[in-house]
């Protein structure tokens, strides 16, 4: 497990977060810090909020239209990308400011649980294109592309219908790093693969966030045991919306193992 | 309470439109060309042969129809005037943009909605790729300039088509039939046919767009969404046609 060299940086600080997300669900995190350059599991039941969090954290939370009934939300999210960057609170960001200054994909990439792969191109197209459109050469994000289709194994000129689920997954993955973004959010990215693909996927990972070394900081929401087994060198747990326990992976192991057998997770 | 809600409805969508064509009017310049020109192909041209058989048979008809009518008050050779007008001013438009709005506005809606319900409008914005300028633009031109286009083939053909039906059946000389329509129209009726083919267009493509990008929860949410694109196109079509034309006349005479 990696252990990162910026442990004392945060690369997420959340300071009084509250999003009122539906009538009877709100989001509300006083303080919370990701270390920069580690791989963060955030975990907890099912309608915990940790998808939620996931979201804002890479400000993918809308969608197209602004909601016909705001959902109130307030609190700031304070994002560093490097040592030496300044934090930017990304909370306090509109969607055209989110666009101009490449916050999203160049500086935070995020991998769904559904893929959303573009159907209609290849399997090159689909890591290629968001590199043509950030504005790089053809020839550089095509080499770009293919470095890293050949990293996760895929054949460039597939058609995305004929992917299995594993191949879907290795591609959003390869599509997110296009832009060696220097941060990563996984939101449940392993779910619904059988065992195989399953480990093939930790296990590129792993060495991917390895390759990193250190310089890649990673937040992966899951539930799943063999995710949480092999991954992580920080945990997040929520509870109802709210931080129920967060620490280094070594202090949590206790926490970790209730959270497995399904037992009510205390903090610490 | 209801009317109060229905109030909120109407100007939260009346916003999504606003935002659809103001993002797609600010994405236009940076948009793909081979987009702009693949979408105009696929949105508007590929109506082309729709339109122009259903304006072809449409001039017949309505010469055929204004024939007999004119000729109990022995007015016949007045039809390539009557024809030719309606058709400039009103008919072309308006057959275009239904035909449109059935065609381009399901297209537009059911189109951008698989790529909302896929996912795929989430990994662009996650992506950072410019959603307005990749899809939108090109998208909202096409239907726009094509709905224009299609409008001037539509005038063309309804011409031709009265032209032959009044040969046929009337006995009107197709050299004959063409001079009485040219003299007849005047270019302001070029322009109030254009123009409100233009503000059609603009509905169409607004309001595909705007139902096609509505968030989705499944297929069936798909279906529903696409359905109101067209039937709302279609609605808004005939009305503003109304208010269109009691401008234009207003202001153009």
């Amino acid at each position: 497990m990696m252990g990162g060299s910026h442990n004392s940086i945060a690369a997420y600080q959340v300071v009084d977060l509250r999003w009122q997300v539906a009538p009877n669900f709100a989001l509300e995190i006083e303080s919370l810090s990701l270390p920069l350059g580690q791989t963060t599991l955030l975990l907890g039941p099912s309608a915990s909020g940790k998808s939620t969090l996931l979201r804002l954290l890479g400000r993918v939370e809308g969608s197209y239209f602004p909601d016909a009934s705001p959902r109130p939300l307030s609190g700031k999210i304070l994002l560093r990308t490097g040592r030496e960057t300044e934090p930017v609170d990304v909370l306090a960001l509109s969607e055209r400011e989110l666009l101009n200054r490449k916050i999203r994909g160049v500086r935070v990439g995020v991998v769904f649980q559904r893929e959303g792969l573009f159907v209609d191109r290849s399997v090159l197209q689909n890591v290629a294109w968001p590199l043509l459109s950030h504005g790089a050469d053809p020839s550089q994000a095509q080499a770009r592309a293919l470095e890293l289709l050949d990293e996760v194994e895929l054949a460039p000129e597939r058609a995305v219908a004929t992917l299995s689920g594993g191949e879907r997954k290795r591609l959003a993955l390869a599509r997110a790093l296009g832009p060696r973004p220097p941060v990563l959010l996984l939101d449940e990215p392993f779910t619904g693969l059988d065992p195989r693909s399953l480990d093939e996927l930790l296990s590129l990972t792993e060495r991917l966030i390895a390759q990193s070394d250190g310089a890649l900081t990673v937040v992966i929401v899951t539930h799943q045991r063999q995710d949480i087994e092999r991954l992580g060198d920080h945990v997040v747990i929520l509870r109802d919306g709210s931080l129920a326990v967060a620490g280094p992976r070594a202090s949590m192991q206790a926490q970790l193992s209730a959270f497995i057998a399904g037992e009510e997770v205390l903090g610490a | 309470m209801q009317i109060g809600r229905a109030i909120a409805t109407f100007g939260h969508e009346s916003r999504c439109l606003a935002l659809v064509l103001g993002r797609a009017a600010r994405g236009l310049p940076g948009a793909p060309r081979g987009s702009v020109i693949g979408q105009l192909g696929t949105l508007a041209l590929s109506a082309l042969p729709l339109v122009g058989i259903a304006a072809l048979f449409a001039g017949m008809v309505i010469a055929l129809q204004t024939s007999v009518q004119l000729a109990r008050l022995g007015s016949g050779h007045l039809v390539a005037d009557v024809v030719s007008v309606s058709l400039v001013r009103e008919l072309a438009p308006i057959f275009t943009a239904l035909l449109m709005a059935g065609k381009a506005g399901a297209g537009l809606a059911s189109e951008l909605g698989m790529v909302v319900l896929s996912g795929q409008a989430q990994a662009m914005r996650a992506l950072s790729i410019d959603i307005d300028r990749e899809l939108i633009a090109p998208r909202v031109f096409a239907v726009i300039a094509g709905t224009v286009l299609l409008t001037m083939a539509a005038i063309l053909l309804g011409l031709l088509g009265g032209m032959l039906l009044g040969a046929a059946q009337v006995g009107i000389s197709p050299v004959h039939y063409l001079n009485r329509a040219i003299d007849a129209l005047a270019p302001i009726d070029f322009a109030v046919g254009l123009i409100k083919s233009l503000g059609f267009g603009i509905i169409i493509a607004s309001l595909g767009c705007s139902w096609g990008l509505k968030a989705k929860t499944d297929a069936s949410e798909l279906g529903r969404h696409t359905m109101n694109a067209v039937v709302l196109a279609s609605f808004v079509v005939l009305v503003s046609d109304h208010i269109m034309t009691s401008l234009i006349e207003a202001s153009l005479g």
